[in-house]
């Protein structure tokens, strides 16, 4: 694999899913991933969505996917709870993993695939895609530049209208995400990329108010503003929304993410945000659920 | 029909940086009433020039007010309408109980009070003795809320569920030393900038708060007694929810108030800008689409409001009785940061 081909194994394979993302990474510039194998647990969807990608082999067994020679990467885009069992069976095969958000949703579950990412030695990238978007990366750059200086305070807000969604995805009627865990988590990982560690939590949490339909989902530019500097102008960097052809419009996004673990599998650099990362990022949202069922604050547990 | 003369105004105390100066400032510019007089509450003129920043004779000669020691005296002397009271914190509830048997509509600077042992008091003597009570500044009256609740009040956005405020303020350094401000006793900005903001839930939200959490920092003011930033979360009762930070830690120019409010039928976005040259923004998001909404052209004055009801004769649009329920959220969510706990 060093500076040959890179060759996935997609569990969770669908043509409007996240996963679909992937078979944009082959025209990019730079980037060696080939997709060499699929799986999704409908055998007629995941032959008709692996011909559909010029994918040569399709399974409705992850086992037997993760156990093939021909992949050096799993890729888990399965539904939340599958997670953890898709990500350990790639990790006891000695693949690299990538997995999309969220990591896990229980502590348990984190702390074996912490170990497991340490025992067998092997790269894995949390699919907080977020962190990638241009808007973060130039909040990251005016953080890192020293701009606002020590922030004190960070807010982050997450509001997404999740009906084109569940047409996609239908398992997310089928079995329910934990919001914290399906949602909360975009906001928690942002605020650790861009603030550190997470010391306490406190949450309350509210169900069911929306109703109706309030955005007009047109697609709007996205603006940073660092504001505030005595004497200075506003500096505001404003994009362009990124079109691409991937369902989901996080193509863009989803290369620089995979762009990021190509070079870590070059150079042996651990992927950012990582299997720790991503545990400490459901210790947080365990955290936030305990804390909104007693009313107190709580300290994330330990995952390391 | 004789014109109704101006509402004739005394202060009483003027050892407060802020105060006294503002409100003779406004006071004197407006016809529809007239500030003549400060009573000093045997506060020595020293004490006066660290607090107020001129002696007290200067602040007379500057504004062409008489002096008095006493509130009694200048409530004998001055045919007044109206005191404001720019005292001590702790000290609001004991003048409020000397004045308002004399029949003086009183203004109270926030911060309203210290304890509800206090707000108690002041809610009992406005009420015994037959007078009205204003407590503000109240941030309702800025422009861009005032935008933002007209819309609310139409139901363009429904039943608001959600909502979240930002205020940012400079530090404690615009205190001297010796300022009262400094001393925890007087609630420091867990009440004074707190009570801008659970203001504002309350007269968003319109429900009552059923439980109070909050985190409270220092960060850039190590040597100041209180938190320099604050997040308070609200429970509101039927479920709603809503959050407010406060800032006591800027340096920097910026944007000093930032909301969104959102209910099942729409959202708005208010972003107050200083700096930024396309201006404060009122946004409007519903399913037709995204509009900026119109500032309104001028309001009650955010700080003087008070002038305006006791000139009507009506009750003011901040009660006692709301004041004492701001009271008792901040002095919650004060309890809550100590506890790391929910407070109800």
């Amino acid at each position: 694999m060093a500076g040959g081909e890179i060759r996935l194994g997609v569990i969770g394979m669908g043509r409007r899913n996240m996963a679909s993302t992937l078979t944009l990474l082959p025209r990019e510039p730079g980037l060696r991933y080939r997709i060499t194998a699929a799986c999704a647990s409908r055998v007629q969807d995941i032959e008709q969505t692996a011909r559909s990608f010029a994918v040569p082999w399709w399974t409705d067994d992850y086992r037997a996917l993760a156990r093939r020679p021909d992949v050096d990467v799993v890729c888990v885009f399965s539904p939340d709870h599958l997670h953890f069992e898709h990500c350990r069976e790639a990790l006891r095969q000695g693949k690299h993993v990538v997995c999309t958000k969220p990591m896990v949703t229980g502590l348990a579950d984190a702390r074996e695939l912490v170990a497991l990412v340490r025992s067998r030695k092997v790269k894995f990238l949390v699919g907080q895609t977020m962190r990638f978007d241009r808007q973060f990366l130039a909040a990251r750059k005016h953080l890192d530049d020293g701009d606002l200086g020590t922030p004190i305070a960070l807010e982050s807000h997450y509001v997404h209208d999740m009906r084109p969604v569940f047409k996609a995805t239908p398992w997310r009627r089928a079995v329910p995400q934990d919001l914290m865990f399906g949602g909360c988590v975009h906001c928690i990982d942002v605020l650790r990329a861009l603030g550190g560690e997470i010391e306490s939590v406190h949450a309350v949490a509210n169900r069911g108010g929306l109703q109706a339909e309030f955005t007009d989902n047109r697609p709007g530019q996205i603006r940073v503003v660092l504001d505030g500097r005595a004497g200075q102008e506003p500096d505001v960097t404003s994009f362009e929304p990124e079109r691409d052809l991937s369902a989901c419009g996080h193509g863009a996004t989803v290369i620089r993410h995979m762009r990021h673990f190509q070079e870590c599998l070059d150079t042996g650099n651990e992927p950012s945000p990582g299997v720790l990362d991503g545990a400490k990022s459901v210790a947080v949202g365990v955290a936030a659920w305990e804390s909104i069922r007693t009313g107190r604050s709580v300290q994330p547990a330990e995952v390391d | 029909m004789a014109a109704r003369r101006p509402l004739r105004i005394g202060l009483a105390g003027i050892a407060a940086l802020y105060w006294p100066v503002c409100i003779a400032e406004g006071v004197g510019a407006r016809r529809d009433a007239k500030l003549t007089s400060y009573a000093a509450l045997g506060v020595s003129p020293s004490v006066i020039r660290d607090h107020l920043g001129m002696l007290p004779e200067e602040f007379a000669r500057r504004y062409g007010l008489t002096g008095y020691d006493s509130v009694e005296d200048m409530l004998r002397a001055e045919d007044l309408d109206a005191v404001a009271l720019c005292t001590r914190h702790t000290e609001h509830a004991d003048w409020v109980q000397r004045i308002a048997p004399q029949g003086k509509n009183i203004f109270i600077a926030k911060t309203f009070t210290t304890t509800m042992a206090d707000a108690d008091r002041i809610c009992a003597a406005e009420k015994r003795h037959g007078i009205r009570v204003a407590v503000g500044p109240s941030a309702r009256h800025l422009p861009w809320f005032m935008a933002a609740k007209r819309c609310v009040d139409a139901g363009r956005i429904g039943t608001p569920f959600s909502m979240h405020v930002a205020h940012h303020h400079g530090t404690i350094d615009v205190f001297d030393t010796a300022d009262f401000y400094r001393d925890p006793r007087e609630g420091g900005p867990e009440l004074s900038l707190g009570w801008y903001l659970v203001d504002l839930v309350l007269h968003f939200m319109q429900r009552p708060v059923t439980g109070v959490s909050a985190t409270y920092g220092t960060f850039t003011t190590p040597g100041s007694p209180f938190m320099d930033c604050g997040k308070m979360t609200f429970r509101l009762e039927g479920g709603a929810m809503a959050s407010c930070d406060m800032y006591f830690c800027n340096r920097f120019e910026f944007p000093g108030w930032e909301m969104e409010i959102v209910g099942e039928k729409g959202a708005i976005l208010v972003r107050q800008s200083l700096g930024d040259p396309s201006g404060t923004k009122v946004t409007l998001a519903t399913a037709a689409g995204r509009r900026d909404l119109p500032l309104p052209a001028r309001g009650p004055h955010w700080e003087l409001f008070w002038i305006d009801d006791f000139n009507a004769s009506r009750a003011p649009s901040l009660s006692t009785d709301h004041a004492r329920e701001v009271t008792r959220i901040c002095l919650a969510a004060r309890d809550s940061a100590r506890a790391s706990a929910r407070r109800k």
